[in-house]
C-alpha cells in the first residue's frame, strides 16, 4: 500500500520537456577551475559562477561572472576537429577585499575514433593570466600547465562522459614577497542527454607556499579537494485547475533548472598573530550552490477521459502530455498490443537525440552542400518512406535502438513483448556492459522464460530499477507488450534518465 | 571410463588384430571378409520354454537380466512350473551344486555321485536323480576342500538324530560366507591375505568365520559379491536363489573362460537374409554382419525354419516335428526372445563358445550412438587399426564453427590421450576432401565420430590458435575444503540457450595461479557470483583461476543497527537486513573507522555481491554529515508554493535544547521541501498536493537538513490535527519502548504514556530515524500532541539527547616552569577545575605538545615553534590555562585567571563578523561559601580574543555563540560588566 502511495507521488513529480528552451548544463560549463556556473539560462550571456581560492591557507569563496565562448574549426593538417574556448572570470569576495580576474583559453583537438568514441585532449593555447586581490595581497599568475583528457562515449540516447585533468598553477605573492603553487589532479564523469544533464567533478589540489616576511621565510603545504556537480533537469508537475467548469482537468507543468553544487574540504595551516603558518592543521569544510530560476512550460492536456482510475492513466497521460505519444488520446486502448513500429516511434520520441552543444559556434568556412536534394530512401522495405511512422523507425534504426527483423524488413506490425522492449530500451541507454560476463540470473520468478537474447538487458533493467516484476515476482518477458505496460516502461526510463542517473552522477560522488 | 579399461581394450584389440592384420590390410577398400564366423544354437526353443518363469517375466525385479542371462547359460534352472522362485533361500548342497554348474562340471559331480550310490547298500540307493547327483557335488566339493570331510559324512548320514548346532546340514540355508569362499575356491580365486576392503569397508566383518575372510576379500575384490549398501557385508546371512543368480552373473568375467567361453562387443551393420525353400518348407538363412569393438567384421548365421517337413517325426507319436532351428537367444528390452529381435545397429555383446556357437546375445543399446570429439592426432596405427588422440572438446554436432561457441569443455575438465580402434571402413576427410586413412597424420586436428567407442569418421579441421582448454562462467559455489568450483554458464546449441552446471576439481589450490580482480589472491577469495576464468594445464588439472567480481553498489538508509546485521531501507523502498562481520570495511570521508561509527538514519553506499541464494556486504560507505538534521521547526503552513518548492510558514518558531522560541525571521518564512522528503498527517505518508488543498493554516512541525549551499530544506514535515492540543514540551527520560516502527513509550517523570509512529520526527545522532531506535535509557525533547478524539498523547518529535562524550577535556591553570619545544612543557604546580571550584594541586605536571595543540596568548594564535622558554617571547613563568585531553594540550591560553563562576542566558550579542559582547539574563553567580547560586542582575560582557568557549567538550570560536545559548563562565569578579574568561555552551 505504502508503495503504491510512493509511487502515486512519485507519478506527480514526474520531469519532461517538449519546448524548446534552452538551459544546458554541458561538460566544461563549470570550467576546469574549481568552481561552479549556473550553466547557460536563456537571456543570459554570462553565467554566475563561484570558486573557492586557497591560496592564502584558508578557503576564500569568490563570487562573479564567468563568460565561454567556444570556437570549433577543422585543422587542415590533421583533419581534426579542434575546439578554441575562451574562459573569461570576474569574481569578487567583499569580506576580504577580495578581487579575482581571469582568462584562460583552450584548445581541444577531437579524435574520433573507429568506434564512435570521441577522445578529447585539451591544452592551454598559452593565453592565461590570473590575478588575485585578497587583502590587499596580490597574486599574479606567472605559470600554468594544463592538460585535460577525455572521453565521450554516444550511446543512441545518452552520451557518457569521463575524463582527467592536471594542472599546475605559479603564483607570486606582491613584489617578490614569495610564490605559491598549486597542484591538481582531477577525474570527472558525465553524461548528456534529452532530459537532463549533469558533470561531475572531483579535484584534489596540493597548496604550496613559500613567503617572505622580513627575514623569515614562511613555509608550509596544505590540501583541499572539491566535489562539484553541473546538472540540467526537466521536471514535469502534475496541476489541477482551481475552477470546475473548464474544458480539460489538470495538466502538467515543466520545469526545467540548472543546479549546481560544490562542497570543499581542507585542511590547511592554523596561522598566529603575525600571519605566520604554524604546525597545526585545521580542516574545513562547506558546500556551495548556485540554483539557475526555473524555466516553466505549460504542456498539453490530452483527453483521457475514459481512463479514469487505470492503472496506468498517469503514465499515459504524462507521456500524452510529453508528446511521446501522438495518436488520438480519445482513442487510445490501454489493452491494444503495441506493434513495433508504435514502440519505436515512442522510444525515439521518449529516448531523443542528445542535443548540441549550443556555446559551440561553428566557424563559417563549411561548404553549403544542402542544395542538392538527396533522395530519401528506407532502409525497410515493408516501412514505405510515406509511412507515419518512417521518420521514427529510420531515426531509431540510424541511431541503432532498434534493427530489423532480417532481409531488409522491419516488421512494423508485427508485436514485441516486454524481452523485446527491455532490449530495445538498454540499447538506446547503451547500458548492456553492466551486466556480469558468462551469464546472469535475474531474480525474477519465471527468470527461466527470458530468451537469452534479452538475458543481460533484462538483468541491467532490473539493477537500474527500470522493471520490478510484479508482486509475486513474475516479470513475464514473453507476454506481448500492451500500450498500457509500455506506457508504464517507457515512462519509467523517462524517469530514470531525469533522476536516477543524475543521482548516480551527482549526490553518490559528491556525498561519499 | 578408467585408464585400466583402456589399456584392457587396446591389449585385446592388439592381439585380435594383430592375427589378422593381413587381410585387414588388404580388405580395407574391397568386400570385407569376415574375421570369424559364427553360428547360433539349436536349443534355443528348449531353453526358452524352460526359462519361461512367470514370476520374473512380469516383475520388475532387479535381477531379472541375471536370472535370464545365467538361465540362459543353462547354469540355473527353474523349478520346471514355470517358476524360478527368486526369493527363496539356497541351501547349502544347492549352492554347491550352482557353482558347480557355474563352471562346467556337472558331469563330475555325476560320475562322483554314481560312485557314492554303487557303494551304497540295495536300500538306501537313490532313486530321484536329481537327489543322487546332489551327493556328487557334495563329494566334490568334500574332494576340492570346500567342505571337511566330516561335513561330508554329516551330509551323507542316515541317521541325524544325535546331530547338533555344530553338524553339516546339507539342506540348511547357505551362508553368505559359505558362498564367497565355494565360489572363491571353485573359480580358483586367489585368496587374499593382507585384507583390505573387508575391514575398510564393512563393520560386521568380526562376524565371518576367521578362515573365509581371505576368500570374502577375493570375491569382494573381483566384484562378484557386494556389501548390503549399509556398510555390512553379511557374512552369516541368506543367499536368495535371485541373489545367487546375481553372484553368478557377476563372476562370468571368470565363469566363461573356465567353460571355454568368449564374450564379444560389436554393433550389428547389417542383416542379410535369404530364403531358401526346401521340402515344403522355408528356410530363411540369415547372416548377421557384426562389427566388433577390434573393428573387424564378424558373421553369425542363423537358420530358421517354418512350415513342416514330412522328414523329421516324432518317432513315438509319429507327429511330424518342427526341426530344431539354429538361432540365437537374445536378451533386448528386458526379456528374452530369439535372433527376430536383433536389428541394424543394435549393439551387442556376444558370448561365443570354442565351437564357434553364439550361445547369449545381449543387446546393450538399441541405436547406434555417436559421439563427437574434437581432438589432435598422436599416433596412428594401421597395423593395429587403432588412433591414439588428445581430447580437447567434446561437441555436439558434427558441424565445427568455433566462433559459434557450441563446444563445450569435456566435462570432467580432463585432457586426456585415448586410443581408439577405427573401423576398417572408417569415412576419412581431409580438408574436406574424401580420403583414406593414411591421410591422417600426427599432430592433425581432426573431428572424430564415435560408434560405441570406434571412429568410423574422421574429418580434419583447422583449430583457431587460441587456448581451447578455458572455462568461463559464474562461479555458482567455490569449496576449498572439499576442492572444488563450479560454474554456471550458457551453451548455446543451434539456438537453444541452455544453462550448464559444471564442476571442476582442484586438489592443492597452491600449485594454482589465483587471481581476484587482477590481483594475486587466495582461493577462499573465490566467491559465488564472481565471473571467472579458469585455464587447464596439459593434464586437465586447474592451472590458473581468474575471476572479477560483481558486485553491486545499492544505496540506502539504516533502518536499525545490530551488532552483527544492519536492516537497510534501499532507495526503492524495499528492505533487507543485511549481516555484517568484522572483516567489512566501513569508509567514511575516504578514511576506514570503524563499525561503531555507522549509526542508525544514516545514509549508505553498500557495495554488495548478490547471487541467486544469497547477498552478502563487501564495503560500507557512510555518507559524509552534509545531511544531518540541523533543525526542527513547527509553524502554520500558509501554503506550498510550487514554483520554489517550499512551504510558506507563519509563526515560525525553533526548537533549541527542547523549548520552542521564536526565530529571528518575523512574519513569513520560506523552507525548501528536499528530494524525497516525507510529508505525514494523521499517521498517513501525503502528496505535496494535499497540502495545498487540505492542510493550509494547519500547524506544522518541520525537521530540516542542510542542502548544498547550506540552504536548510525540509526532510520530514508533520502536520498536527487541527483539533489536537500541543502539551508543553518535555524533556525526561525514557523508561520503556515497544519497540517498532509504531509504538509507545513511557517516561521516567511523565505520567502518560506516548505513543510515535511514522508521522514522528524522532532524531537520534542528529539523524532522523525510526522509533525502534529510541531506546531505554535515553534522554530526550518530546513534544506531543493530545489527541482530541481519544485523549491518547501523540509524540511529534522526540529528540533524544547526545549522551556526553567520554573524551573530557580537562581544564587546568598553571605556571610555566620549562618548555621542551615542539615536544611538552611543564608546569610547577598547579589547579584543576573541578565543576565551579578550582582545585590546587602542589606538585609538577608535564603536558605533551601534539600537533592539534593549540596556543593562543593575548594578541592571537601563537606557532607551537615560538612557544619556548627562552628569548624575547619567552613563555617561562607564564600562568596559563591547559585543556588536555590526558596529558595531551589541547590548547594552551594566556586568558587571566578568573575564579567567579557565573551561569545565564545569551539575550543579546553584539556582533558585526566577530562577537565580542553579550549580555546576559536570568544570572546567577556562584557563591563559594554558601555553594549557592544566587541570582545577580544581567550582565554585559566581553569576549576576548582568548577567551576560551567549550561547547560539547569542543573547543569552538566566538561566533558559535547564539542568542538563546544558556552559558555558564569563569569571570573575575561578581560586577556586571567585564571579560569572560571561558565560556561553557551547554
Amino acid at each position: 500500500m505504502t508503495k503504491l502511495l510512493k509511487l502515486m507521488s512519485l507519478m506527480l513529480i514526474i520531469v519532461l520537456s517538449t519546448s524548446n528552451i534552452k538551459i544546458y548544463a554541458r561538460s566544461g560549463d563549470s570550467g576546469f577551475e574549481g568552481g561552479i556556473s549556473s550553466g547557460e539560462v536563456e537571456g543570459k550571456t554570462t553565467f554566475d559562477y563561484k570558486e573557492v581560492v586557497f591560496l592564502t591557507g584558508e578557503p576564500i569563496v569568490f563570487s562573479g561572472t564567468l563568460t565561454i565562448k567556444k570556437t570549433s574549426k577543422q585543422d587542415s593538417a590533421t583533419g581534426k576537429q579542434i575546439i578554441t574556448s575562451n574562459y573569461t572570470y570576474k569574481l569578487t569576495n567583499p569580506e576580504r577585499s577580495g578581487n579575482l580576474t581571469k582568462f584562460i583559453s583552450y584548445n581541444t583537438a577531437v579524435t574520433e575514433k573507429s568506434n564512435g568514441q570521441k577522445i578529447e585532449e585539451t591544452v592551454l593555447n598559452g593565453r592565461y593570466t590570473e590575478v588575485i586581490d585578497i587583502d590587499g595581497v596580490k597574486y599574479n599568475l606567472k605559470n600554468y600547465d594544463f592538460t585535460k583528457t577525455n572521453i565521450t562515449d554516444s550511446k543512441p540516447a545518452v552520451d557518457y562522459l569521463a575524463g582527467n585533468l592536471w594542472g599546475r598553477k605559479t603564483y607570486s605573492i606582491g613584489t617578490d614577497e614569495g610564490t605559491v603553487t598549486v597542484d591538481v589532479i582531477g577525474d570527472f564523469y558525465g553524461y548528456n542527454q534529452y532530459w537532463g544533464s549533469t558533470e561531475t567533478q572531483v579535484l584534489e589540489y596540493l597548496i604550496e607556499s613559500e613567503t617572505i616576511k622580513g627575514d623569515i621565510v614562511d613555509k608550509w603545504g596544505g590540501t583541499a579537494s572539491i566535489r562539484l556537480s553541473n546538472s540540467t533537469a526537466k521536471q514535469i508537475k502534475y496541476v489541477e485547475n482551481e475552477p470546475e467548469t473548464i474544458s480539460f482537468e489538470g495538466g502538467f507543468v515543466q520545469t526545467q533548472y540548472n543546479n549546481s553544487i560544490l562542497q570543499y574540504f581542507s585542511s590547511l595551516p592554523e596561522f598566529d598573530s603575525q600571519g605566520v603558518s604554524t604546525d597545526r592543521l585545521i580542516e574545513k569544510s562547506d558546500s556551495l550552490k548556485i540554483e539557475g530560476f526555473p524555466v516553466k512550460t505549460r504542456l498539453l492536456v490530452p483527453s483521457l477521459h475514459h481512463l479514469k482510475g487505470h492503472w496506468a492513466e498517469n503514465d499515459i497521460r504524462a507521456l500524452y502530455s510529453l508528446e511521446v505519444f501522438k495518436e488520438d488520446s480519445n482513442k487510445f486502448n490501454p489493452q491494444d498490443v503495441m506493434t513495433r513500429a508504435e514502440f519505436a516511434d515512442a522510444i525515439v520520441k521518449a529516448a531523443k537525440e542528445v542535443p548540441q552543444d549550443s556555446t559551440l559556434v561553428t566557424s563559417k568556412t563549411s561548404r553549403s552542400v544542402k542544395n542538392k536534394k538527396e533522395e530519401i530512401l528506407s532502409p525497410f522495405i515493408d516501412v514505405p518512406v510515406e509511412s507515419k511512422y518512417f521518420e521514427s523507425i529510420n531515426n531509431a534504426y540510424k541511431r541503432g535502438i532498434v534493427s530489423g527483423r532480417g532481409n531488409e524488413r522491419f516488421g512494423p506490425e508485427e508485436y514485441l513483448t516486454m524481452a523485446d522492449a527491455i532490449t530495445i530500451i538498454i540499447r538506446a541507454l547503451g547500458l548492456e556492459a553492466l551486466a556480469p560476463v558468462g551469464g546472469v540470473a535475474t531474480p525474477f520468478v519465471d527468470d527461466s522464460d527470458i530468451p537469452s537474447y534479452a538475458r543481460n538487458h533484462i538483468y541491467v533493467a532490473q539493477r537500474i530499477g527500470l522493471v520490478l516484476g510484479d508482486e509475486r515476482g513474475y516479470l513475464k518477458p514473453c507476454e506481448y507488450l500492451t500500450k498500457a505496460r509500455a506506457s508504464v516502461v517507457i515512462n519509467k526510463v523517462i524517469n530514470y534518465m531525469r533522476d536516477d542517473l543524475k543521482k548516480d552522477y551527482r549526490e553518490r560522488i559528491v556525498n561519499y | 571410463m578408467n585408464k585400466k579399461t583402456y589399456l584392457l581394450k587396446k591389449t585385446i584389440a592388439l592381439t585380435i588384430t594383430m592375427l589378422l592384420s593381413f587381410s585387414v590390410l588388404t580388405s580395407i577398400y574391397k568386400i570385407e571378409a569376415a574375421e570369424n564366423i559364427y553360428t547360433g544354437i539349436n536349443t534355443v526353443n528348449t531353453i526358452l520354454n524352460n526359462i519361461d518363469y512367470r514370476d520374473i517375466r512380469q516383475s520388475n525385479a532387479w535381477s531379472k537380466e541375471a536370472i535370464c542371462e545365467v538361465s540362459a547359460l543353462e547354469i540355473m534352472k527353474g523349478y520346471g512350473n514355470q517358476t524360478f522362485g527368486r526369493t527363496n533361500s539356497v541351501t547349502k548342497e544347492q549352492a554347491l551344486a550352482l557353482v558347480y554348474n557355474a563352471v562346467g562340471r556337472e558331469a563330475e559331480a555325476q560320475v562322483a555321485a554314481e560312485a557314492i550310490d554303487i557303494g551304497r547298500m540295495a536300500d538306501n540307493k537313490k532313486t530321484y536323480a536329481p537327489a543322487m547327483w546332489s551327493d556328487g557335488y557334495l563329494q566334490l566339493a568334500a574332494t576340492d576342500g570346500l567342505i571337511s570331510a566330516k561335513d561330508l559324512s554329516d551330509a551323507l548320514a542316515l541317521d541325524k538324530s544325535a546331530f547338533t548346532q555344530e553338524n553339516f546340514y546339507r539342506d540348511s540355508t547357505a551362508q553368505r560366507q559359505d558362498v564367497a569362499f565355494w565360489i572363491a575356491s571353485v573359480l580358483g580365486l586367489e585368496p587374499v591375505y593382507g585384507q583390505q576392503k573387508i575391514f575398510n569397508s564393512y563393520s560386521d566383518w568380526v562376524g565371518a568365520d576367521p578362515f573365509n575372510i581371505p576368500y570374502i576379500e577375493a570375491v569382494l575384490k573381483h566384484n562378484i559379491m557386494n556389501g548390503l549398501g549399509n556398510g555390512r557385508f553379511n557374512p552369516r546371512g541368506n543367499v536368495t536363489r535371485e541373489q545367487m543368480a546375481q553372484i553368478i552373473k557377476n563372476a562370468l568375467p571368470v565363469i566363461l573362460p573356465l567353460r571355454g567361453y568368449e564374450r564379444k562387443l560389436g554393433t550389428i551393420e547389417s542383416i542379410e537374409p535369404s530364403v531358401s525353400f526346401i521340402d515344403g518348407q522355408s528356410k530363411t538363412e540369415s547372416t548377421y554382419n557384426i562389427r566388433n569393438s577390434g573393428g573387424s567384421l564378424h558373421q553369425v548365421k542363423t537358420q530358421i525354419f517354418t512350415g513342416q517337413s514330412t522328414d523329421y517325426r516324432n518317432e513315438q507319436s509319429g507327429r511330424i516335428e518342427a526341426k530344431e532351428n539354429i538361432d540365437l537367444i537374445v536378451y533386448k528390452n528386458g526379456w528374452l526372445g530369439k535372433s527376430d529381435v536383433l536389428e541394424k545397429g543394435d549393439r551387442i555383446e556376444y558370448t561365443v563358445t570354442m565351437e564357434g556357437k553364439v550361445v547369449y546375445v545381449k543387446v546393450l543399446s538399441t541405436t547406434a550412438d555417436t559421439n563427437y570429439l574434437v581432438a589432435k592426432v598422436n599416433n596412428i596405427d594401421t597395423t593395429n587399426q587403432t588412433l591414439n588422440i588428445s581430447k580437447i572438446y567434446d561437441i555436439d554436432y558434427t558441424k565445427v564453427d568455433l566462433d559459434d561457441d557450441k563446444f563445450s569443455y569435456h566435462s570432467e575438465g580432463k585432457k586426456v590421450d585415448v586410443t581408439y580402434v577405427y573401423s576398417s571402413d572408417v569415412e576419412v576427410y581431409v580438408e574436406n576432401i574424401k580420403s583414406k586413412i593414411e591421410h591422417i597424420k600426427q599432430g592433425m586436428d581432426v573431428v572424430l565420430a564415435i560408434e560405441n567407442d570406434m571412429v568410423t569418421g574422421i574429418k580434419s579441421v583447422t583449430l583457431k590458435l587460441k587456448d581451447q582448454s578455458v572455462a568461463n562462467g559464474i562461479v555458482e559455489d567455490n569449496n576449498p575444503q572439499l576442492g572444488y568450483i563450479t560454474l554456471y554458464n550458457e551453451k548455446k546449441i543451434e539456438d537453444e540457450t541452455v544453462p550448464s552446471i559444471k564442476t571442476y576439481n582442484y586438489s592443492n589450490p597452491k600449485n594454482i595461479t589465483i587471481m581476484k580482480n587482477y590481483k594475486a589472491a587466495n582461493i577462499e577469495e573465490i566467491e559465488g557470483g564472481d565471473s571467472v576464468y579458469i585455464k587447464f594445464d596439459d593434464e586437465g588439472n586447474i592451472e590458473i583461476i581468474s575471476a572479477v567480481d560483481n558486485y553491486i553498489q545499492r544505496h540506502g538508509k539504516v533502518l536499525s543497527k545490530k551488532p552483527l546485521s544492519l536492516a537497510i531501507q534501499y532507495d526503492d523502498g524495499t528492505q533487507q537486513i543485511l549481516v555484517t562481520s568484522g572483516d567489512i570495511p566501513v569508509i567514511l570521508d575516504k578514511k576506514l573507522v570503524n563499525y561503531d561509527s555507522i549509526k542508525e538514519g544514516d545514509r549508505l553506499k553498500l557495495l554488495l555481491n548478490i547471487t541467486d541464494t544469497s547477498t552478502s556486504l563487501k564495503q560500507i560507505t557512510i555518507e559524509g554529515d552534509e545531511h544531518f538534521i540541523t533543525n526542527i521547526y513547527k509553524g502554520v503552513v500558509d501554503k506550498l508554493d510550487d514554483v520554489s518548492n517550499s512551504l510558506i510558514i507563519r509563526n515560525m518558531e525553533i526548537l533549541k535544547n527542547g523549548k520552542w522560541e521564536r526565530t529571528v525571521q518575523k512574519g513569513f518564512s520560506m523552507i525548501g521541501i528536499a528530494e524525497g522528503s516525507e510529508l505525514y498527517y494523521n499517521n498517513e505518508n501525503i502528496s505535496l498536493d494535499f497540502v495545498n488543498r487540505k492542510l493550509r493554516s494547519n500547524q506544522a512541525y518541520i525537521a530540516v537538513e542542510k542542502d548544498y549551499g547550506g540552504e536548510e530544506k525540509a526532510v520530514l514535515v508533520s502536520f498536527k490535527q487541527s483539533d489536537a492540543t500541543e502539551l508543553t514540551e518535555f524533556d525526561d527520560s525514557i523508561v520503556s519502548n515497544t519497540m517498532g516502527s509504531e509504538g509507545e513509550l513511557s517516561l521516567e517523570k511523565g505520567t502518560n504514556n506516548i505513543f510515535y509512529n511514522r508521522g514522528t520526527i524522532i532524531i537520534k545522532d542528529k539523524r532522523l530515524v525510526i522509533g525502534s531506535s529510541i531506546s531505554p535509557e535515553d534522554t530526550a525533547y518530546i513534544v506531543a500532541n493530545r489527541a482530541f478524539n481519544d485523549g491518547m498523547y501523540y509524540a511529534k518529535i522526540v529528540e533524544i539527547v547526545p549522551r556526553s562524550d567520554p573524551n573530557f577535556i580537562g581544564i587546568y591553570r598553571g605556571r610555566i616552569a620549562s618548555i621542551n619545544k615542539n615536544k611538552d612543557f611543564t608546569v610547577n604546580s598547579f589547579s584543576q577545575l573541578n565543576g565551579v571550584n578550582w582545585e590546587f594541586y602542589n606538585t609538577p605536571k608535564t603536558f605533551r605538545i601534539t600537533y592539534d595543540t593549540s596556543i593562543v596568548d593575548d594578541s592571537g594564535v601563537v606557532g607551537q615553534r615560538n612557544f619556548t622558554d627562552h628569548g624575547s617571547s619567552s613563555y617561562k613563568d607564564r600562568t596559563v590555562y591547559i585543556l588536555a585531553n590526558g596529558t595531551d594540550a589541547v590548547l594552551v591560553n594566556t586568558a587571566p585567571y578568573g575564579n567567579v563562576s557565573v551561569k545565564g542566558e545569551i539575550y543579546e550579542i553584539n556582533a558585526e563578523d566577530e562577537s565580542t559582547e553579550f549580555v546576559l539574563y536570568n544570572t546567577k553567580v556562584y557563591n563559594p561559601s554558601t555553594h549557592m547560586w544566587e541570582k545577580s542582575k544581567d550582565m554585559r560582557l566581553n569576549i576576548l580574543q582568548n577567551s576560551i568557549i567549550l561547547k560539547d567538550n569542543m573547543i569552538v570560536q566566538a561566533r558559535d555563540i547564539a542568542k538563546g545559548d544558556k552559558v555558564r563562565l569563569i569571570k573575575k569578579d561578581e560586577s556586571e560588566t567585564g571579560d569572560a574568561y571561558i565560556i561553557f555552551i551547554e
